[in-house]
């Protein structure tokens, strides 16, 4: 398909009552870097739990990569960095990236060689060492970025990815990010920043769990008639 | 020093505490459960079974053939904690053997003889001896009872014979086996849901979740890694209790070794279900009291089983360290082989099956 993502219909409620995402419809094109945008609490990582296998929707249709796999061969295929850094603190930086390694079925010259690598990505060269508890949150931030990409995923879903890391270290990850894409890989990212949003090829704004519009970011501007995302997502939720 | 500041304080503390209910009730309930279980137990005099083995052939006169022995055994009576069974040998021997038995007591043949002749009778008292304070009082009271009714007591030879242990037994032989089931059983339940939290808290189940590892890959993971420590807990303890504290061990290591890897299966999936009802760390280590106060009271750890008020001796059924402590005693102080501990080990199976079903059904549980 050429969608790498598409769902349809999907609904998703919390006791007692909280609705995190309504009918909701939306598309994800194959080697593109897609933004989820939306302020906290607009169901942005109830999405990301659904697709990436985590919570189960109360109903509607979920493809994702390709349907003829099976759930442990597509979650093979999938990088999921979350929103917390989601690391061993107690065990040292490579021994995490380690030990995800070995989650992925990764060969000890693949875990050696990708280690080595992202490493090198996430410029903590000298850190291997350190337990995990002894770095700074954006050092975290990023050793969770290298573990989420420790299998080389075809299908890479950051729940906000950039909150802690200074702004040189953001740039170049997003150039890694484009890079990605370059090869073919598919990221959806999440994010409530409007800047980064603007770096994204195509945009979802989600509110209250609903879609508000989903395009790119020339479209949006366009549809609202608006010079910038933060005025577009305005128009769209006093309309919407 | 603002007494007005140190009041804030206390007032955040009171709402917290009121906000964590299960604290509350935790801090109510605990002291309540512990001070019944330990008052039901002491409360509670231990009985003991005693059988009574009479080979007496009496002693034959020109006129009849009298029983010095019939008179002692119709004067033996059932006290509060001592009942008397009138058994032939072979069923004293199996009854001590299956634990029915406490000890017994057997008269010779040649009993009435002997006394008639004013030479010592052979008196034996045959003491089970796995527990050396219960073969204490059991001896003592079986001298009481038995004893008074003779009229020379000077004259009775009692002879004292354990089937188990002896009279180098002591208290540390008896406790030894558990301990080693105790600190197994509860250090891998702390470990197991105290990391099961983490998991859960600081995201890392989510990744995982993700990833293509599957409940029973992440249930085994956990059982191997944590019964490798559990066994070299296990064999430290052994070595330390036989070498330095010089306590007596009649059994198999690979025994003690099986019955303490099922122990820690079931331990493992405990920790693991216990810590899908917790929200903190503080949370996971309030159950511990609740689940392992009970079992170390009742679990026949330091009070005998077929002492206790029956509510309490079915509640003790119903617990794994029962029949661990049972196995383990029997293989280390008995030299017993796994056939005669083979309900203990079905047991426990089953307790370990029961328990990863209901990890299964709680891995997820508030991811």
């Amino acid at each position: 398909m050429e969608n790498i993502i598409e769902v349809e219909g999907l609904n998703k409620k919390f006791p007692p009552d909280i609705h995190a995402l309504s009918e909701l419809t939306l598309q994800v094109k194959k080697g593109i870097t897609f933004g989820l945008l939306g302020p906290n609490g607009s169901g942005k990582t109830t999405l990301i739990r659904i697709l990436v296998g985590i919570l189960k929707p109360d109903s509607g249709k979920v493809a994702i990569i390709d349907d003829s796999l099976s759930w442990s061969e597509k979650a093979a295929k999938i990088g999921y960095m979350t929103q917390t850094h989601a690391l061993y603190q107690d065990l040292t930086l490579a021994e995490n990236l380690d030990f995800f390694a070995a989650i992925y079925g990764l060969s000890a010259r693949e875990k050696r060689k990708r280690i080595e690598e992202l490493i090198s990505l996430v410029k903590l060269e000298g850190k291997e060492k350190s337990p995990v508890a002894t770095l700074s949150g954006g050092m975290r931030q990023r050793v969770s970025l290298a573990a989420s990409l420790i299998h080389e995923p075809q299908l890479l879903f950051l729940d906000e990815p950039t909150v802690g890391i200074d702004p040189s270290l953001r740039r170049e990850f997003w150039a890694y990010f484009g890079s990605l894409n370059r090869q073919g890989v598919s990221i959806v990212l999440s994010t409530h920043v409007m800047d980064e949003a603007a770096r994204c090829d195509e945009l979802a704004l989600l509110r209250n769990g609903k879609l508000l519009a989903q395009g790119k970011i020339e479209e949006l501007l366009a549809q609202t008639r608006s010079k910038n995302l933060e005025e577009a997502f305005l128009s769209l939720e006093e309309n919407g | 020093m603002s007494i007005r500041r140190i009041f804030a304080v206390a007032k955040r503390i009171i709402r917290q505490f009121i906000h964590d209910r299960r604290t509350v009730a935790l801090i109510v309930i605990v002291p309540l459960l512990v001070l019944s279980i330990l008052g039901a137990l002491l409360k509670t005099t231990p009985s003991y079974e005693v059988g009574f083995v009479n080979q007496d052939e009496g002693v034959t006169t020109p006129l009849s053939t009298q029983k010095i022995s019939s008179a002692i055994e119709e004067s033996l009576k059932d006290t509060e904690n001592l009942k008397w069974h009138k058994i032939n040998l072979e069923k004293a021997k199996s009854d001590l053997e299956d634990g029915t038995l406490d000890a017994y007591v057997l008269l010779g043949k040649s009993f009435s003889k002997d006394i008639s002749e004013r030479k010592s009778p052979l008196v034996i008292v045959k003491l089970e001896g796995s527990d050396p304070n219960a073969s204490q009082q059991v001896l003592g009271l079986v001298n009481q009872n038995l004893l008074s009714s003779f009229s020379d007591q000077k004259l009775v030879d009692l002879k004292v014979d354990y089937l188990y242990g002896g009279e180098k037994f002591t208290s540390l032989d008896y406790f030894a086996p558990v301990f080693i089931a105790f600190f197994a059983f509860f250090f891998v339940i702390m470990l197991t849901s105290v990391s099961f939290l983490r998991e859960r808290s600081q995201g890392t189940f989510e990744r995982l979740f993700a990833s293509p590892v599957n409940n029973a890959e992440i249930v085994g993971g956990y059982f191997l890694g944590f019964s490798i420590f559990a066994l070299i807990q296990s064999l430290i303890v052994l070595l330390y209790t036989i070498y330095v504290l010089d306590v007596h061990f009649l059994g198999s290591l690979w025994f003690v070794f099986l019955i303490e890897l099922i122990l820690v299966v079931g331990a493992v999936n405990l920790g693991i279900f216990l810590s899908a009802f917790a929200r903190n760390e503080l949370q996971v280590v309030q159950f511990l009291p609740v689940i392992i106060v009970p079992q170390a009271l009742i679990s026949g750890f330091i009070f005998p089983i077929k002492s206790m008020p029956v509510i309490l001796q079915w509640l003790s059924y119903a617990m794994p360290l029962t029949y661990a402590n049972n196995a383990l005693r029997d293989i280390m102080i008995k030299g017993k082989d796994l056939a005669s501990v083979s309900f203990d080990i079905y047991i426990l199976i089953a307790f370990a099956f029961l328990m990863i079903l209901l990890a299964a059904f709680s891995i997820r549980k508030g991811i």
